[in-house]
């Protein structure tokens, strides 16, 4: 073939043509698409380790799930680390705790929340399975939401605690609701399908939905999962006799801390806190300071032992008191009139008020010993460890003498008188 | 990075790097692999892997306008003259090359599906990276003439040792769901189809281009025209499942063959190209996985001894047995060195038709040809410039080295 002819419309011609069949028949004749043979079927055993994987993987992801569900319910939660419990918030100051680990008296604590360590104090009830820890200064990071109706039976639910620093969860069931019997109290207890144990006890149990189901406590000599609601019976009753006795007769009535206990040198009884002002206990004598030994001869503990106060107000107690280094007995009496330490106009119908010596408090160093236990500025100093403050040099000399031992203030604060401990120096 | 930022930094980066090689006295083209290199996702990472797929377009249409110039070599006076010394250089490089390297890795008992398939894909040498030396170095010559040559049959011997290892490997390899004759024909009717029907789709499309360049004057109107086809003819090899380089090869056979006009268009091409070959080069120098390079083994050695050994010795004997041109025997083998595209095609086509052999064949590919392609441009280089057929344009420092080292 030559150059001439290589050009030829013929022979180009012709070339083109078979090109073109070429490219035609190729395209009828390709085969089918590979894909269309049938795949090759997995042998057994590739069928269990793939279905092995999968249930592996949802594992893996259900159990990432429940941590972050309970990552998300830990700013409900706090640590008292000096007992190694949790607790749950219950609402702005206020904290949920078991009753056993927490000293029997009013007590403070630090506990440990999301944000940070917060002082509190804490009333425990010994007739209760729980403690209320009352934060003294700022509030709670976040009260839990609760739950409108109890889980279903099988539901998901999760224990969240944090003893220490770390929080600690457990995935499991509901199973069923009951009844529980815990101290003085009857109580719904939430059954769940793990055992609970010693070191859940202040935390809590929450849904998928994160809301609280219920509250891990010990209820006589196991632990429980006890619902919200019957917590809240608890605190009622609790909380009446403490503040129903307030109501009735103006005295405020609480258990004693160790520094207390040391100072009055008594293991049991009740301290009257506050005494407000004209108010019946006023009258009847009764001063801050005082610690309550005995109400009509039967020996006092607990406010729970302060309910005929609350429950009978009409009638006539004998209230036996420590005071100083003396017991006396203390008559509250109904109908008692607040006492005329005054003289009366009776032409103009005015009570005046003779002049007292009064020492008001200029100013509290922050955290010194005397801010921590609760004075404030302005308050008026009524008594020191018992005596009057009459004059400026008693109080100059109990004040130095303070210095190094525990001394028992009374003070007025808004028509309030308030006895406050300021503790021996902390060695 | 979007894809004008990335490719408009692989210009940059790749110019810069262009002029920097030159100093080492190594091929611009090493230059744009490295920078290929550096960008891709084996080092920097600031080319991602989506980055590479939709630079592939480019890519292959750069793989198409060197191999449309590679086709050139087919001019049938030339060809007539050097056509059958290439022929017989081709087939005796290629096949000291895949005997040598089938029979390493049967001695390292590897299985012999393994050993064909790494044999027909060591044949292989890169044509873009040898065309763009030459035309670096403006090469002319008669060890030009036959490196154009042999890179455009070694590649179709190459395709078609591969196709027929391919078929023997299926052969025995079959399963029982499909019947032995499907299964041959299958293979059988690919490699053919590849081969004869990109060469019927080239033929066609080149009569077209020879056609209507006749009819266009203006050198934009020829850019155009010769754009369009090449686009045209790379997209409808795709659809058709053909082989663009084949198909471009043979669009640049046709054109030389039956227009006087086409040294017109092939001018007009060499001088819009640059850019996108400087893509061409970085793209395949990031789609190189150095990070392989260490774990290619005693196989991935043997492999590389063997190919370098036997296209040297193979196109060595060829031109002592055809009593070439002394400087041609002696440096026909560094040109022939280069190893891209073609083999990593091969690879993807191991992985997809036979995953049980795919790791070991192409952790060794893909790792020689990081090596192949890096070094291959220098040595092809080295050939030109030592055989004196660099041009005194470009090339006139390495006619001057070259001098003073003789």
């Amino acid at each position: 073939v030559d150059a001439t002819d290589r050009r030829s419309p013929k022979y180009i011609a012709v070339l083109a043509v078979a090109a073109g069949l070429i490219l035609a028949a190729g395209w009828l004749l390709r085969p089918g698409d590979t894909s269309q043979s049938p795949p090759p079927v997995p042998s057994e055993t590739e069928l269990q380790e793939l279905a092995q994987r999968a249930q592996r993987r949802s594992l893996e992801s259900m159990a990432a799930y429940f941590s972050a569900l309970a990552t998300d319910v830990r700013p409900s939660l706090v640590s008292i680390p000096s007992v190694g419990a949790s607790g749950i918030v219950w609402n702005e100051s206020r904290v949920i705790t078991a009753a056993a680990p927490i000293p029997d008296h009013t007590t403070a604590l630090m506990v440990r929340t999301a944000s940070g360590e917060q002082r509190a104090e804490a009333d425990s009830s010994r007739r209760l399975p729980l403690s209320v820890l009352k934060v003294t200064v700022g509030s709670l990071a976040r009260v839990p939401k609760r739950a409108a109706t109890p889980p279903q039976i099988g539901d998901w639910v999760v224990a969240v605690w944090q003893p220490d620093r770390l929080p600690a969860f457990s995935a499991t069931n509901f199973r069923e609701m009951a009844n529980a019997t815990c101290g003085i109290a009857q109580a719904r207890e939430l059954v769940v399908s793990v055992p609970l144990s010693r070191g859940m006890v202040g935390g809590g149990i929450f849904n998928m939905d994160r809301e609280l189901v219920a509250v891990i406590l010990p209820c006589n000599d196991r632990i429980a999962a006890i619902e919200p609601s019957s917590i809240d019976e608890m605190l009622a009753r609790v909380a009446t006799v403490q503040e129903r006795v307030l109501a009735a007769y103006g005295i405020l009535f609480s258990s004693l801390s160790p520094d207390e206990r040391r100072y009055f040198s008594e293991t049991d009884g009740l301290l009257v806190r506050e005494v407000w002002m004209g108010t019946r206990g006023e009258t009847d004598r009764v001063q801050p300071g005082d610690v309550v030994v005995a109400l009509n001869d039967q020996a006092v503990a607990s406010i729970d032992d302060l309910q005929p106060l609350a429950t009978h107000a009409a009638e006539t107690f004998e209230v036996k008191v420590r005071r100083g280094s003396t017991m006396q007995v203390v008559v509250l009496a109904p109908g008692a009139r607040p006492a005329a330490s005054s003289e009366t106009d009776a032409g103009v119908g005015l009570v005046i008020e003779s002049p007292r010596p009064a020492f008001r408090i200029d100013s509290v160093l922050p955290d010194s010993r005397a801010a921590r236990a609760g004075v404030h500025a302005g308050d008026v100093v009524r008594r020191i460890n018992g005596v009057e403050a009459g004059t400026r040099a008693q109080v100059d000399r109990a004040m130095r003498s303070a210095a190094s031992t525990p001394m028992l203030l009374e003070i007025e604060r808004d028509h309030r008188r308030i006895a406050i401990l300021i503790p021996e120096r902390a060695r | 990075m979007n894809e004008l930022t990335s490719i408009g930094l692989i210009l940059l980066l790749a110019l810069m790097a262009g002029h920097l090689v030159k100093v080492l006295r190594i091929p611009e083209v090493t230059g744009y692999i490295l920078v290929g290199v550096a960008l891709g996702p084996s080092m920097l990472g600031w080319l991602s892997q989506e980055n590479l797929v939709a630079l592939g377009v480019l890519s292959e249409v750069a793989l198409g306008l060197i191999l449309f110039s590679v086709g050139a070599v087919f001019e049938f006076s030339l060809f007539r003259r050097i056509g059958r010394q290439v022929f017989l250089v081709t087939l005796l490089e290629s096949s000291a090359a895949a005997l040598l390297v089938t029979g390493g890795a049967l001695a390292l008992r590897q299985s012999w599906p393994i050993a064909l398939l790494l044999g027909a894909i060591a044949m292989a040498t890169a044509p873009a990276s040898t065309l763009m030396v030459i035309r670096e170095c403006d090469s002319t010559g008669p060890l030009t003439d036959r490196l154009l040559g042999i890179i455009a049959v070694n590649n179709l011997l190459c395709m078609s040792s591969f196709g027929l290892a391919a078929a023997a490997v299926d052969l025995v390899t079959s399963t029982p769901q499909l019947a032995t004759t499907d299964l041959l024909y299958r293979s059988v009717f690919w490699f053919l189809w590849q081969l004869v029907g990109s060469a019927a789709l080239g033929y066609l499309m080149g009569l077209l281009l020879a056609g209507w360049s006749s009819r266009v004057l203006e050198r934009g109107e020829r850019l155009i025209l010769l754009a369009g086809a090449l686009l045209f003819c790379v997209g409808v090899s795709r659809a058709l499942n053909l082989s663009a380089l084949v198909t471009s090869l043979a669009v640049g056979a046709t054109m030389v063959n039956l227009s006087d006009r086409s040294r017109h268009l092939f001018g007009a091409l060499s001088n819009t190209d640059p850019p996108f070959y400087a893509i061409f080069f970085v793209i395949a120098g990031a789609e190189l996985d150095v990070a392989q390079i260490p774990a290619m083994g005693a196989l991935g050695l043997v492999y590389m001894m063997g190919r370098a050994t036997g296209k040297f010795a193979g196109a060595r004997l060829a031109g002592w047995h055809l009593g070439l041109e002394p400087q041609v025997q002696k440096f026909l083998g560094f040109g022939l060195q280069a190893q891209a595209g073609l083999a990593v095609g091969l690879t993807l086509a191991v992985n997809s038709r036979y995953p049980q052999f795919a790791p070991v064949v192409s952790t060794v590919v893909l790792s020689s040809v990081a090596v192949f392609e890096m070094i291959g441009p220098a040595s092809t280089r080295f050939a030109l410039g030592r055989s004196g057929e660099a041009g005194v344009a470009r090339g006139a420092d390495d006619a001057a080295v070259s001098a003073a080292e003789f």
